[in-house]
């Protein structure tokens, strides 16, 4: 019992990492949808969008790794915040 | 006929839900620290965060939301709008500079902004407060098409490396003149005003418990 | 935003970093924060999808709602919070942020 045990190791490490290869290509392919608002404790997604500097935001060359980051989200600009 | 006592019956409920959460309320609001509390000495603190004297004379306390750290007072004279003062202690002036003069710019940027108010470059002046050097800025702000005008002192002072400001603001039909007698309600404000701990950004400075 | 301006030297300290997102066109948000004198960027987003993941979009509403949300460095979220930002609660956990990036 043991034996067979210790001998599906490997295999379950490698189904493991397939698992999760394929959940973080999910991540980067999945069209959005409303159900898909991430909580806290989550990944967050890998996003580039332009910005009001005339530059390119790319969270991953950006942030990641780097510094934490305080996103604000607004409806329209001109509006109080 | 049935809809309308429908309603009558639904008023009613929320009339009675509404007392019911009143009284729910009461012994926890009793339980709950004033904000403001009068002090033997007749000055009053705010929140355990600061004290000074209040002042007598027709202003009225506005504005008490206890998140904000920011105290107002207003006084309205016989004549009617635009005949209005406010003089207010505030925790997050306008603009975001911590140097006194380049924060007095932002600061007229967005001041009475609502009230589409354009001010006069404002007359500056170094003031010595409680505690530590401060600056005055005076001017007047007209609103051209409605005819009103707004006579502005607003004192920057710091707490901790941050910018406070004390403001004064009074309001005048544009023939009708200002009552300067009135701003010594604002001086004596700010003169008995002290701060009676560390601010939420100089504990901030410390490390995290 | 102002807010966000007025902490930014905090925010420093703490390695934090920040930035407006609404759905309005580049052209639109440099003149907003030109106006506003900002200095961090607020990021265009007029598809939506970063609404959407953070959120901010609800169904049938063209614009977000107001929303702040941290990541931290090591790309978690560690927070999301409807309303006008409460600038008291973000330092705080900046600042826990920072001691656990100096711990590691």
């Amino acid at each position: 019992m043991l034996r067979k045990h210790r001998r599906s190791t490997p295999a379950g490490i490698l189904l493991a990492l397939v698992l999760l290869a394929g959940c973080a290509w999910a991540d980067r392919t999945e069209p959005a949808r409303p159900d898909m608002a991430k909580q806290v404790g989550e990944r967050a997604p890998i996003f580039q969008v332009a910005t009001s500097q005339g530059t390119l935001a790319d969270y991953d060359r950006d942030y990641y790794g780097k510094h934490h980051l305080v996103l604000t989200f607004v409806p329209a600009a001109f509006t109080p915040v | 006929m049935k809809a309308n006592c429908t309603r009558r019956l639904w008023r009613l409920l929320a009339v009675v839900g509404a007392l019911g959460l009143l009284s729910a309320c009461m012994p926890v609001a009793t339980g709950v620290v004033e904000p403001l509390q009068q002090q033997e000495d007749s000055t009053v603190t705010w929140q355990q965060e600061y004290r000074f004297a209040p002042p007598g004379g027709g202003w009225q306390l506005i504005d008490l939301d206890e998140d904000d750290y920011s105290i107002a007072y207003m006084k309205l004279c016989q004549d009617g709008y635009p005949c209005q003062s406010t003089f207010a202690y505030a925790e997050e002036p306008f603009g975001y500079s911590l140097d006194f003069e380049e924060r007095q710019a932002e600061f007229f940027k967005r001041f009475l902004w609502a009230g589409r108010v354009i001010f006069e470059p404002a007359r500056l002046r170094k003031v010595q407060l409680p505690g530590g050097e401060g600056l005055e800025a005076v001017t007047i702000g007209r609103e051209p098409v409605l005819g009103h005008k707004v006579r502005a002192k607003i004192i920057f002072a710091r707490r901790g490396e941050r910018v406070v400001a004390f403001y004064y603001s009074q309001w005048r039909p544009e023939a009708a003149a200002f009552d300067l007698t009135e701003e010594a309600d604002f001086d004596r404000f700010v003169a008995s005003f002290r701060f009676l701990q560390p601010s939420f950004y100089e504990r901030l400075a410390e490390p995290p418990r | 935003m102002e807010g966000h301006q007025r902490n930014l030297y905090l925010y420093d300290r703490f390695n934090a970093r920040v930035a407006g997102v609404s759905r309005d066109q580049v052209a639109t948000l440099e003149y907003w924060a030109e106006d506003l004198g900002l200095t961090f960027p607020v990021f265009s987003n007029p598809i939506g999808h970063l609404g959407i993941w953070f959120g901010a979009l609800a169904e049938g509403y063209p614009m977000f709602s107001r929303r702040t949300v941290v990541i931290d460095k090591w790309g978690v979220i560690r927070y999301l919070r409807d309303g006008s930002p409460d600038y008291r609660e973000i330092l705080t956990l900046l600042q826990r942020l920072h001691a656990e990036e100096e711990g590691r």
